[in-house]
C-alpha cells in the first residue's frame, strides 16, 4: 500500500517556555486504511493531527503528503487539497445550513450522506445553530466524508453521539478507508472506535507507539 | 457682516471636520469589531483551506455592498440635510442679509470627495483587521476559541 502521510523525526514544543510535546515522533500512514491514534488526555494527539492536517508546522522535522514535504506544497494547497478535517468542536459555519456546510467543500456533494448519517431532509435545510450537538457533529462528518481530499483526519468524530451513531459513524469512515482508498486516521478515547481500526497507535510520554 | 460669513464658515468647517473624524473612529472600530466576531469562521474557513485572499475578498464584498446602499441612502438625506443644517446656521447668525440666503446642494465634487473618503476608511480598517487574524495559524484562531 502506498504511504498517504509521513511524519519524519518530528518534535513539537509551544509556548514561550518551549514545552515539548512530540519528541522524535515517526509514522507511516497508509492508503485504504483506518488508523486509530489512543492515548491520555494531554498527550499531544490533537497536536499531531494538527501537524498532520498542516493546521500547524513542526519546531522540527517533516510531515509529508505522498512523499512531499507538505511545508513545500503550502499548508493552504495541503489542507485544501489533500486531507479533510473532522474538529473535536465540530467548527460549522454557523450561518449556514448542513447542506450549504457540505457544498462549502465540495460543490457537487451528493446531499445523501446526510441521509446516512441520521439527518432528515427538514434538518439539512435547517440553520446549524437549530440542531443538536449531536446533530452538528454528523454534519462535521458528512462535510470530511465529501471532501476531496485522500485522507480524513477526525479527532473525537463520535464524542457527542450515541452508541447507534458511532457504529454508523465507523462503518462510514472504514468505507471511506476500505472502499473509496482514503487515509483515514482518528484520535479517539473510544475502545469501540479503536477497535474497528485496521492499526492502532498510541501517542505516551512525547512518543508514538504502535499498539 | 464679512466678519459674520467668516464666523460661520468656520463655525461649519470645524463641525464637519470634527464630524468626519468621529465618523472615521466609529466607522473604523465597527469594522475592526466587525471581523473579529467572525474570527471563529475565518478560522474554519482557513482550516479547510480556503485561502487568505479569497477571505479577505469575501469581507470585501460584504462591506462593498453595505457601503454602496449606504452611500445610496445618504446622497438623498445627505443633501436635504446639508440644506437644512447650513440654513440653520446661517438664520441663527442674526444678520438680516445671511438669512436670506439659500443654500444650495453639496457640490458633486465634494460628494464624491467624502464617498472616496469613506471607502479609503473601510479598506484601511478592512486591511487592519484581517491582517491581525490573518497573521495567526489557524490552529491558534481555533485554540483560541476554546
Amino acid at each position: 500500500m502506498t504511504v498517504c502521510l509521513q511524519l519524519d523525526h518530528v518534535n513539537y514544543s509551544y509556548g514561550a517556555a518551549k514545552i515539548r510535546v512530540l519528541s522524535d515522533v515517526n509514522a507511516d500512514f497508509e492508503f485504504g486504511k483506518m488508523y486509530a491514534i489512543t492515548g491520555p488526555s494531554g498527550a499531544g494527539k490533537s497536536t499531531l493531527l494538527s501537524l498532520l492536517a498542516g493546521l500547524d508546522a513542526p519546531s522540527d522535522g517533516v510531515v509529508r503528503f505522498e512523499g512531499e514535504d507538505i511545508a513545500t506544497t503550502g499548508y493552504s494547497k495541503h489542507r485544501r487539497g489533500h486531507v479533510s478535517l473532522v474538529f473535536r468542536d465540530h467548527n460549522l459555519i454557523d450561518y449556514l445550513t448542513p447542506e450549504e456546510n457540505l457544498r462549502l467543500v465540495n460543490p457537487r456533494a451528493d446531499m445523501k450522506i446526510l441521509e446516512d448519517l441520521g439527518l432528515s431532509r427538514e434538518e439539512s435545510k435547517r440553520n446549524i445553530m437549530h440542531l443538536s450537538g449531536g446533530q452538528r457533529q454528523r454534519v462535521a462528518v458528512g462535510r470530511a466524508l465529501v471532501a476531496p481530499g485522500r485522507a480524513i483526519l477526525a479527532d473525537e468524530p463520535t464524542g457527542n453521539l450515541d452508541p447507534e451513531m458511532t457504529d454508523e459513524v465507523i462503518n462510514l469512515l472504514r468505507h471511506a478507508a476500505h472502499q473509496l482508498g482514503k487515509c483515514v486516521i482518528v484520535v479517539t478515547h473510544s475502545k469501540r472506535v479503536a477497535g474497528s481500526a485496521d492499526a492502532v497507535y498510541t501517542l505516551r510520554r512525547k512518543k508514538l507507539a504502535k499498539a | 457682516m464679512l466678519q459674520s460669513v467668516e464666523t460661520v464658515r468656520d463655525l461649519v468647517r470645524m463641525v464637519l471636520l470634527s464630524v468626519c473624524l468621529a465618523d472615521v473612529l466609529v466607522l473604523g472600530m465597527a469594522l475592526v469589531f466587525w471581523i473579529r466576531s467572525r474570527i471563529h469562521e475565518i478560522g474554519t474557513l482557513l482550516a479547510l483551506g480556503i485561502g487568505k485572499m479569497q477571505i479577505i475578498a469575501q469581507f470585501a464584498i460584504e462591506t462593498g455592498l453595505m457601503a454602496a446602499v449606504a452611500a445610496l441612502c445618504s446622497l438623498g438625506t445627505g443633501s436635504l440635510l446639508s440644506g437644512y443644517v447650513s440654513s440653520l446656521l446661517l438664520h441663527d447668525s442674526g444678520v438680516a442679509p445671511l438669512e436670506s440666503l439659500q443654500v444650495e446642494a453639496l457640490p458633486p465634487e465634494q460628494t464624491l470627495f467624502v464617498l472616496l473618503l469613506g471607502c479609503a476608511v473601510i479598506a484601511i480598517a478592512l486591511a487592519v483587521s484581517c491582517a491581525a487574524v490573518l497573521a495567526k495559524s489557524p490552529k491558534s484562531i481555533l485554540s483560541s476559541m476554546r
